[in-house]
């Protein structure tokens, strides 16, 4: 480029020359003009035209400027990401749609494409499932009106509430139940005129395609298809832009990594120094004679290999769970040395025994060192995923935190 | 009584419409109800109120009338005052086609989402392989109790079957999947109720056609056969139609049980006759009647809770085939 | 309509082999045989119901097999024994449905359907039925309505298996009237099939007989009768038999050797029930002297027993009393049935005369005598004579003497005083 400069320059400066030298006067005129190309999670394009008029040569000048180069967003989930832009944000949900947030009383950008406009803070939410009651919940602690903007929820009495204040508020009328997540009460969602229909969704979703044909706005929460427990967490900043607390999800996001971090720093200098085994983990549940055991890519399996743990199921190679049979099952966890039944309807060695009597000789079992899921995993556990860390870290190692007692976590 | 009942079920059947349309978790005034089934757009939310209503009425009729018809052809055909396309299995089997179409079908990207068209051709292919095993088999069973043995029997493999398919998807989906296993109108949309529509007229439209036969069918094989009928045409015919229009009501609504069997039933208490010509159409009417009456029933007894359909056909269903069975033994 | 070598039977299995029969319209055609002999076949073959498995079944020139369902259906009407399942129907619906082959694809009825309608059930005489049900029907009213559904198809040929099964008598009598009138007056050729022998014979123009894989055909009832293959059909070792004149099927007398001896003095049709009794009883019977044109000649042949007879229309002669007074005398039991006795008979009085004058015992059965003839012991009843060994003896009431046209020979007696023996 430069080369081509030169030979620009050379050649301008020979025809200038040599139109100096007949004797004529030429002009030169320089254009500048600056375009934005583009502007992504890691840089900003900008192309800046020089056009010189020199007759007869014209010279153009191109130059690529990097001006800023900034840290993504998001850095765990891979479900979601978020791109800030000049007064407004691109978020990508669950199914991969561009909703483009603006502020309220600001008008949206020209030239940007999006699936969905939403204006920010939103003030009639709905939201389908308890988890993202957590985040909201745990959203609240810096937003105590938080919940003013949430109008319904679709709960249908399916579950049992672990947030009292949740709970008040449906007895009271002020969040509405809209009935079952599967099965909508879609006139009484209509009547509530939402902005925001929080939802999670799977192929040949009817929920979903009854609210596109009603065009009620919504966007999929994909929190529990993540494979780390960071990133499951990290959503909290999905949820966060829609009712503008970006920062504050972004802070919450930090302190709850610091103490990941933290937690699984001490539990590695601690192996490294008190030079301690490796820790056997098997994660299963049970039912009706099946056994399904959490998958060696599922976020249960990382965080385990976060805690320097080995995990029985580890070849595995999925996200999700798998069902094994009962001689894999006893074949790899009879050696472990902790086991976590990822259910809260057996609720005693007796009744583990029952549906797979192999258990009563398995080392887990003989050294007590089993645990149940309690009931309030999926909506306080979410909401405090550090501590759900830690619960783990201690159901690991108790000798490294010899004060702590699970809260999500029962022992057998 | 004839006279009576013939100008009633229509009227009641408009009725059942207006209340359709006039009930639900928000009020909507009733001129604006009427209005709307005329015609004439409400203003805002009742519009949309209005329109989510009457999508459920319209799915309702077309799935009931199909329910309806194909249970009155299946109980002529079978001479079984117990066959219905539920206890038959045939609902079963063809919701396992549509199960199989969709979990295999979009996995593999054949088809997005809810594509009525396709889904409609793998119910009426599930539908007929039901049938035609209940057909083969019921040649070797006889007997009333028979019959419904092997439709429970099929039912029970097709449920089998189709908890094998979903159980390898995540929960979410095997909720949403159970719950639609037992019948409902709550997500029906327009674009699939209208592209199934015709085909359930159609398909009421040839069952009218069937009736002949099947009324000559009635007189025994033989004798029909003397009469001039083709009986193995005939039963073929009936049974192809039975299984399309069961096919019509599981892609709207999935299966439903019992409309099929009491519809028929209750045209021939009012009645009074044997005649398919008259037994077969109005069964349709009453059975788009009785689910009209059934969505309204799912969608207000525990609001907002919504029930399957069958929950409540159920509360009529089982008492039916009790007191039929009851009869049955009791004549023994 | 005719069946040319025909073979019919089931899937593989072949009931009946080489038949050939026609049925002509304005006749009825009865077929008769033993039980699963094939008359159900042969019948469901006709009438295009089976698939022959061998020959061809024609009307008028065209393959029953080959015709187009609705083309048969106007030829040929069939009449099964199964039942229909339409308790709910009327009656005016039932003949209705058998317009099937006529009308279009909804069974609309058009005036001249209903026309048909209305001539099937007059011809069948269920016309004041037609709104009842068919489950408030009498056997033999909803077999009349089911031939009515097949009249209403307006055949030529009309075929019924077993019409007259699980009918009472007078019912039976009635379906089979209609059936010849069917075919007599309306002209249709009608075949049907019947366990009812005797009723057979009476009614049928022709007779075919379906036994042991095949048929025989009489184009006369006479001609059936006549042919001991037919009579043979129905019996296990000749323990019947067919009375040509009087049509009617007696049960042959098989006397064990040593079956004490009977002999009947009657006629005039008195003698028939005590020859059946008597025979019933395990006696050997024999009668005299009867005339051959007396019904009771005609019956005892039938039956096989041994008669001493005169020829009809002269008086009983001196070797006719002889024989009979010779039989008589060697017969355990002797019975007079007092029949109407005239100058041709009154010899067999003198028969009687001559008996008691042996000192034989003479019975006379005496229910219903118009006379009395001295030294009788009478008892009621023919259930009161010493059946193979039981003796019964009641109360006769006592009647004036005969006293009828003398004959030439000796007098009668006739005193007022009857020397009945009571006891």
């Amino acid at each position: 480029m430069i080369a081509v400069l030169l030979l620009g320059l050379f050649g301008g400066y020979l025809a200038a020359g040599s139109t100096v030298g007949a004797g004529t006067v030429t002009v030169t005129r320089e254009i500048e003009r600056t375009v934005e190309l583009r502007t992504t999670l890691t840089e900003r394009l900008v192309q800046t035209v020089t056009l010189t008029r020199e007759l007869p040569v014209t010279v153009t000048r191109t130059e690529t400027q990097v001006v800023e180069r900034r840290e993504p967003e998001v850095r765990y989930a891979k479900l979601f990401s978020i791109e800030r832009g000049d007064g407004y944000t691109l978020v990508k949900d669950g199914l991969n749609r561009t909703i483009l947030l603006v502020r309220r009383g600001q008008s949206a950008p020209q030239n940007v494409r999006a699936d969905l406009v939403v204006q920010v803070p939103v003030e009639r939410a709905v939201l389908m499932s308890a988890t993202h009651v957590a985040l909201v919940e745990r959203l609240r602690e810096y937003s105590p009106g938080i919940w003013d903007r949430v109008a319904g929820i679709m709960w249908g009495r399916s579950y049992q509430w672990f947030f009292p204040e949740v709970e008040r508020m449906i007895e009271e009328g002020k969040l509405v139940d809209v009935g079952a997540a599967w099965s909508p009460d879609y006139e009484l969602l209509v009547s509530l005129r939402p902005d925001l229909v929080m939802i999670y969704t799977f192929e040949g979703d009817p929920v979903r395609s009854k609210l596109e044909e009603l065009k009620v706005p919504y966007v999929v929460n994909s929190e529990y298809l993540e494979d780390t427990l960071l990133g499951r967490f990290e959503w909290i900043k999905f949820v966060a832009a829609f009712f503008g607390l970006d920062e504050v999800g972004a802070e919450v996001f930090r302190l709850v990594e610091l103490r990941y971090q933290l937690t699984s720093h001490k539990v590695s200098a601690s192996i490294e120094a008190l030079d301690l085994r490796p820790v056997k983990v098997a994660w299963f549940s049970v039912y009706r004679g099946t056994i399904y055991v959490a998958g060696g890519l599922s976020y249960v399996a990382n965080s385990i290999y976060d805690l320097k743990a080995v995990y029985a199921f580890s070849d595995l190679k999925v996200t999700g769970g798998a069902q094994v049979s009962l001689e894999e099952f006893v074949a790899r966890a009879s050696d472990a040395d902790v086991l976590v039944v990822s259910t809260d309807l057996i609720q005693s060695l007796e009744a583990l025994t029952e549906e797979i009597p192999q258990i009563a000789e398995f080392k887990a079992v003989r050294e007590g060192r089993v645990y149940r899921f309690n009931s309030n995993v999926y909506q306080l556990g979410y909401m405090d995923t550090e501590g759900w860390f830690l619960d783990l870290a201690s159901m690991l190692y108790p000798e490294l935190f010899p004060e702590h007692t699970p809260s999500y976590f029962v022992a057998l | 009584m004839r006279r009576y009942v013939l100008p009633v079920l229509p009227a009641s059947l408009l009725g059942s419409v207006l209340l359709s349309a006039a009930t639900g978790s928000v009020k909507v005034p009733l001129e604006s109800v009427i209005g709307g089934l005329l015609g004439f757009r409400a203003e805002g939310l009742a519009a949309t109120v209005i329109d989510l209503r009457l999508v459920r009425t319209v799915a309702a009729l077309a799935s009931g009338a199909s329910l309806g018809a194909a249970g009155a052809i299946l109980q002529s055909l079978f001479r079984n005052p117990l066959a219905d396309p539920f206890v038959l299995g045939i609902s079963s089997g063809s919701s396992l086609a549509i199960a199989a179409t969709l979990i295999a079908g979009t996995g593999l990207g054949l088809i997005s989402s809810y594509d009525p068209q396709a889904l409609y051709v793998a119910g009426a292919l599930g539908a007929l392989a039901v049938s035609l095993a209940v057909v083969a088999l019921s040649s070797l069973l006889r007997s009333v109790l028979g019959l419904v043995l092997v439709g429970v029997m099929l039912g029970y493999l097709a449920s089998a079957l189709t908890t094998l398919l979903v159980i390898t998807s995540d929960v979410e989906r095997m909720r949403a999947f159970t719950f639609w296993t037992l019948g409902t109108f709550s997500a029906s949309k327009w674009s699939v109720v209208s592209s199934v529509l015709p085909i359930a007229i159609g398909s009421l439209l040839v069952s009218l056609l069937v009736a002949k036969p099947l009324n000559a069918l009635l007189f025994g094989e033989e004798t029909a056969a003397s009469m001039g009928a083709s009986v193995r045409a005939s039963r073929v015919g009936a049974v192809a139609v039975a299984a399309s229009l069961v096919s019509c009501s599981v892609v709207v609504s999935g299966p439903i049980g019992f409309i099929g069997l009491a519809a028929p039933h209750a045209v021939r208490l009012l009645l009074r006759t044997e005649d398919n010509r008259l037994i077969v159409p109005l069964s349709a009417l009453v059975g788009a009647e009785l689910a009209v009456l059934s969505d309204v029933a799912a969608r207000t007894l525990m609001s907002p809770l919504e029930l399957p359909v069958t929950a409540v056909t159920s509360l009529f269903g089982a008492p039916t085939v009790l007191v039929l069975v009851m009869r049955r033994w009791g004549i023994r | 309509m005719r069946a040319r070598d025909l073979s019919a039977g089931y899937g593989r299995r072949e009931v009946l082999t080489g038949v050939s029969l026609e049925v002509e319209k304005g006749k009825l055609t009865l077929v008769v045989g033993p039980n699963a002999s094939g008359k159900s076949t042969l019948l469901k073959t006709l009438a295009g119901i089976l698939k022959p498995l061998g020959g061809v079944v024609l009307v008028d020139g065209r393959e029953v097999n080959r015709m187009r369902g609705r083309e048969r259906a106007r030829t040929i009407g069939a009449v099964t024994t199964s039942r229909p399942q339409v308790s709910e129907m009327t009656v005016e619906e039932v003949v209705g449905m058998g317009r099937y082959p006529w009308t279009g694809p909804f069974h609309l009825l058009t005036p001249r359907d209903r026309e048909a309608v209305e001539r099937a059930m007059e011809v069948t005489g269920v016309v004041h039925l037609r709104r009842r049900r068919v489950t408030e029907l009498s056997d033999g009213q909803l077999q009349r309505v089911l031939i009515a559904r097949a009249l209403a198809q307006e055949p030529d040929y009309l075929i019924l298996d077993e019409p007259t099964t699980h009918l009472d008598a007078p019912s039976r009598i009635e379906v089979m009237t209609l059936l010849r009138d069917l075919a007599s007056e309306e002209g249709v050729g009608v075949i049907a099939s019947t366990h009812e022998l005797e009723l057979a014979l009476r009614f049928g123009d022709k007779i075919v007989l379906v036994s042991s894989g095949t048929v025989k055909v009489y184009q006369r009832p006479e001609d059936a009768v006549g042919d001991p293959e037919f009579a043979g059909a129905f019996s296990v070792g000749r323990s019947i038999s067919l009375s040509p004149v009087s049509l009617s099927v007696e049960v042959l007398q098989r006397p064990r050797g040593d079956a004490p001896k009977a002999f009947v003095v009657s006629g005039s049709g008195t003698g028939p029930p005590v020859f059946r009794a008597l025979v019933r009883g395990g006696y050997e019977v024999s009668a005299g002297v009867l005339h051959e044109n007396d019904i009771d000649y005609h019956v005892a042949v039938s039956m096989g027993l041994e008669v001493v007879s005169e020829r009809p229309y002269f008086p009983i002669s001196e070797g006719a009393l002889r024989a009979a007074l010779e039989r008589a005398s060697a017969s355990d039991l002797i019975v007079f049935t007092y029949p109407p006795v005239g100058p041709l008979n009154s010899g067999n009085l003198r028969l009687l005369e001559e008996l008691l004058s042996m000192g034989l015992e003479v019975y006379g059965i005496g229910s219903s005598r118009t006379y009395d003839v001295p030294g009788l012991r009478v008892v009621g009843s023919v259930e009161e004579l010493p059946i193979a060994g039981e003796r019964r003896i009641s109360v006769a009431p006592a009647l004036p003497p005969w006293s009828g046209t003398r004959y030439t020979g000796s007098s009668p007696r006739s005193s007022g005083s009857s020397r009945d023996r009571s006891s």
